[in-house]
């Protein structure tokens, strides 16, 4: 059982990792506004099928 | 079987709408037309398979030239450089409505060369577009963007557009926090798990004290980075000496954290970090939910930018040029004709006209001015063209300085919710007590035993309900409204509302119409309808004036085949008097104020002189028509209250203790609205200047509330503690007030009031709840039976049973 003490380590660096991600995505400015993107995905999925 | 007449009626190719039954075309108008072949011009027709079918409003394209775009300051204030040759700017656009909208407006890059990208905010309306300035000038931009439809406008005040960035700035740092606290807090309660049930069923003390101090590790950044907002808040209400929610909640975090640590120093097993960052995360989320909810009521309660003009014609040595208002200068001169509204503010020095100061005053009649008269911007010119002199440079004016003092005002407020704020008081106070209490019980014990007992109170005492539920049913209520029209841009303003002590309501445009309707005439002699033919051709010439449309629409109204005459002839309208004119039978004919007939020598006999003054005493304004120096009839026209006034009134009546008016108009006038909306004499007070209105509210003792509809309530919606906004003409107390209701409706304001309390019995049932879990866990830690797993449960479920419950009911 003593891998516990490096695997935990370990995992907390790969979550590390996603957290990183996510503030990352907030300084871009990818959180300000929610509502639009929602509405892009539509019209673009629609644009390819032409 | 016969088949069904088809009706005739067909809808417009682009709007929708029905077309006029005699348009032999497809299209319901000219701009829809436009708009239409421009797309399709374009080869975007896919637009009409995004299009919503419903609420298509459109705006038809105003075809201005926007050159004063192109001037080098509008560069320096408004554009974002990017890089040597790109820059970014963002425009506010009119006519935001469907998904087609942002497809087409995407698509920007496509239908214009050196337009880079265009990127969309649906809530917000704004449109940024990053072009080459190489390639493409900004009024290019613009006259495309005008040509599909949607007008665009830069944002017409710098100091809100800082504000704005602040408040997002602010809330990136929420998010920010918010995912430090929800790693730490998913992290530590993976660990947890393992060291409560090691409580129960034994752990290895090598792992224990490992998992331990690695939750110690991740605790640190969620107990003093995320958390730092709710320390600062519950610092600063101490100084001001008051008990704010974010005081038990910071003492229970930092409980919770500093007895684990001190259990880890010294190889205890009750820890308790699990519970100290999953209390941080829910309550950031609650945060979270409450700044988007108000947010989302601030954007789409209106942006004020058709206010104040954007652009000016600015006489340069010989020749009249379209600049942007920034560009003018104290000494420019400055043309403004008739129809437009005054760029800065300036006296003038050629020509005379009518304003309609509304804007500033609140007065529905014009007043005249002329050469050496002081405007200011934002007034209306009505008859004629003016050459003015600007007294100040582009955008400082009087409206800008009002709006100025009032932004900074709003947000200093920090005047805490009073109701939450005394609750969590007593709370607090019960709180301290029990655990003062229970430290000196057990210390007869052991002192470790008082430490941990009293702390373990204070982990599981914690008003979750208050500190999360709250702000989420507040929130939601704040979601629903916004939904309906009624626009909270705080939470304070949701519970002000319910303890109004003093209502104070603007007249004109607000408890009034806004405009002047004709309620009586006078015929000297029998009625000759060739005198309503005359009159009605010379009203027809002047029908900017609120007077002369309001006689000509009642005319119309109550003679509808009496048809204009054509035998007036030499018309002349002179400014803030009357119309002169002579017909081709040779009379006579004058129409106009009173003053200015008695002025030109015209008789007046003792009937109608009675006749006039009754009239000016029950409040009325009064015009008369004279045909060869003879009175032949007299029109007394007044602001009439809205219908719904009443019944408003009488329903505030039964909650509010007082209620009044103020308001810019003549006594006369405003007894009359006394007397229909049965509101006390005293209270209702003519005849005064914004400064004076503000005056009279900040003499009243209680919490005050101001209704408004224009600039001219700025100053004295500064002096209440409350001001709701009625969404009319004007959008300038937009952006100044608590509440905003959109389209203006006093049916709306009864519905905030209901909504308002619909919510606060929500947030008490919610309290009940709460505080049936804190009593059984205050039990438990006084006895000393609390351990980790008891607070680990206790929290979520005291915090989720009233957060679901708060998401889930309706309030508006």
């Amino acid at each position: 059982m003593e891998i516990v003490f490096i695997l935990l380590p370990f995992s907390i660096a790969l979550a590390l990792v996603g957290l990183i991600a996510y503030l990352w995505a907030i300084k871009d400015g990818q959180f300000e506004d929610l509502d639009t993107p929602a509405m892009r995905i539509i019209v673009e999925d629609d644009n390819k099928k032409k | 079987m016969e088949k069904a007449v088809l009706s005739k009626e067909r809808t417009c190719l682009h709007c929708l709408q029905l077309v006029p039954e005699n348009e032999n075309s497809d299209f319901c108008c000219m701009g829809c037309k436009f708009i239409y072949n421009t797309i399709n011009n374009l080869g975007l027709d896919e637009f009409y398979k995004y299009r919503d079918e419903q609420n298509f409003k459109v705006n038809a394209p105003t075809n201005q030239s926007f050159i004063y775009l192109d001037d080098p300051l509008i560069k320096e204030k408004h554009l974002k450089r990017i890089s040597a040759k790109t820059s970014e700017v963002i425009f506010l656009l009119e006519g935001i409505h469907c998904l087609g909208c942002v497809w087409l407006l995407e698509r920007l890059p496509k239908i214009l060369a050196g337009v880079l990208n265009a990127r969309l905010n649906f809530a917000t309306a704004e449109l940024a577009v990053t072009f080459d300035h190489e390639i493409v000038s900004l009024s290019k931009i613009a006259k495309t963007l005008d040509s599909l439809g949607y007008i665009p406008h830069l944002s017409n005040s710098l100091d809100l557009a800082q504000l704005n960035e602040i408040e997002k700035k602010e809330d990136r740092a929420l998010l920010f926090r918010l995912g430090v606290a929800g790693f730490c807090a998913a992290n530590t309660m993976m660990l947890a798990v393992s060291v409560i049930q090691g409580i129960f069923t034994g752990i290895e003390e090598q792992y224990q004290n490992y998992f331990a101090w690695i939750s110690f590790a991740l605790s640190l950044p969620a107990v003093t980075y995320s958390a730092f907002p709710f320390y600062k808040a519950a610092w600063k209400s101490l100084f001001y000496k008051q008990l704010h929610i974010d005081l038990p909640l910071s003492l229970a975090i930092i409980a919770a954290f500093v007895l684990s640590s001190y259990n880890t120093f010294v190889g205890n097993s009750y820890i308790y970090y699990d519970s100290a960052t999953a209390l941080i995360f829910l309550l950031l989320v609650g945060r979270i939910i409450q700044s988007r909810a108000l947010r989302y009521a601030k954007n789409l309660s209106g942006k004020s930018w058709n206010l104040l003009p954007t652009k000016v014609n600015l006489f340069r040595d010989t020749s009249i040029e379209e600049v942007p208002v920034e560009a003018v200068k104290p000494g420019d001169k400055v043309i403004v004709y008739a129809g437009e509204r005054v760029p800065v503010d300036g006296v003038i020095l050629i020509g005379e006209s009518n304003l309609d100061n509304s804007i500033l005053t609140g007065e529905s009649l014009p007043i005249e001015i002329k050469k050496g008269g002081i405007v200011y911007a934002g007034a209306l010119n009505i008859s004629s063209k003016l050459e003015i002199e600007s007294l100040n440079f582009g955008t400082e004016n009087r409206v800008n300085k009002m709006l100025k003092e009032l932004v900074g005002a709003i947000d200093n407020k920090g005047k805490y919710t009073q109701f939450i704020n005394s609750l969590s008081s007593y709370f607090v106070f019960f709180i301290l007590s029990c655990t003062l209490i229970t430290f000196l019980y057990w210390m007869n014990i052991s002192y470790e035993q008082a430490f941990n007992n009293a702390l373990s109170l204070l982990i599981v005492s914690c008003p979750c309900a208050l500190g999360i539920s709250t702000p989420v049913a507040m929130s939601m209520a704040i979601s629903q409204a916004t939904k309906k029209g009624i626009f909270f841009k705080s939470r304070d303003a949701l519970e002000q509302i319910r303890h109004i002590d003093h209502l104070f309501f603007d007249k004109t445009g607000t408890l009034s119409e806004g405009i002047l309707k004709v309620q009586n005439q006078f015929y000297k002699e029998t009625f000759n309808p060739l005198f309503t033919s005359y009159i009605k051709q010379l009203l027809s010439s002047s029908l900017n004036h609120p007077v002369s449309s309001a006689i000509f629409n009642y005319l119309n109204l109550i003679y509808p085949n009496i048809s204009k005459s054509t035998d007036c002839q030499n018309i002349k309208t002179l400014h803030g008097k009357g119309i002169i004119a002579n017909t081709t039978k040779g009379d006579n004919i004058l129409f106009g104020s009173i003053k200015w007939l008695k002025e030109t020598g015209v008789i007046f006999s003792k009937e109608v002189e009675n006749e006039i003054n009754n009239f000016l005493r029950l409040g009325y304004s009064v015009a008369a028509f004279s045909l060869n120096s003879d009175i032949k009839t007299i029109y007394a026209m007044i602001d009439t209250p809205r219908k719904e006034s009443a019944g408003l009134i009488e329903q505030l009546n039964k909650t509010i203790p007082n209620i009044w008016i103020l308001s810019g108009d003549r006594q006369e006038i405003v007894n009359e609205f006394s007397a229909k909306l049965s509101i006390k004499r005293e209270n209702c007070i003519g005849n005064l200047y914004p400064e004076q209105k503000a005056k009279i509210i900040s003499q009243t003792n209680g919490l005050k509330a101001m209704v408004g509809d224009g600039v001219n309530d700025a100053p004295a919606m500064k002096a209440a503690d409350l001001s709701i906004a009625l969404k009319g003409k004007l959008e300038a107390n937009i952006e100044i007030a608590d509440i905003v209701i959109a389209g203006g409706s006093l049916k709306e304001l009864e519905n905030a009031f209901i909504g308002a309390n619909r919510a606060f019995s929500i947030i008490k049932q919610n309290l009940i709840i709460s505080t049936t879990y804190n009593i059984f866990g205050i039990s438990c830690a006084m006895l000393g039976i609390v351990n980790p797993l008891l607070a680990a449960i206790l929290m979520p479920i005291s915090s989720l049973t009233v957060i679901t419950t708060s998401i889930f009911r309706k309030t508006f």
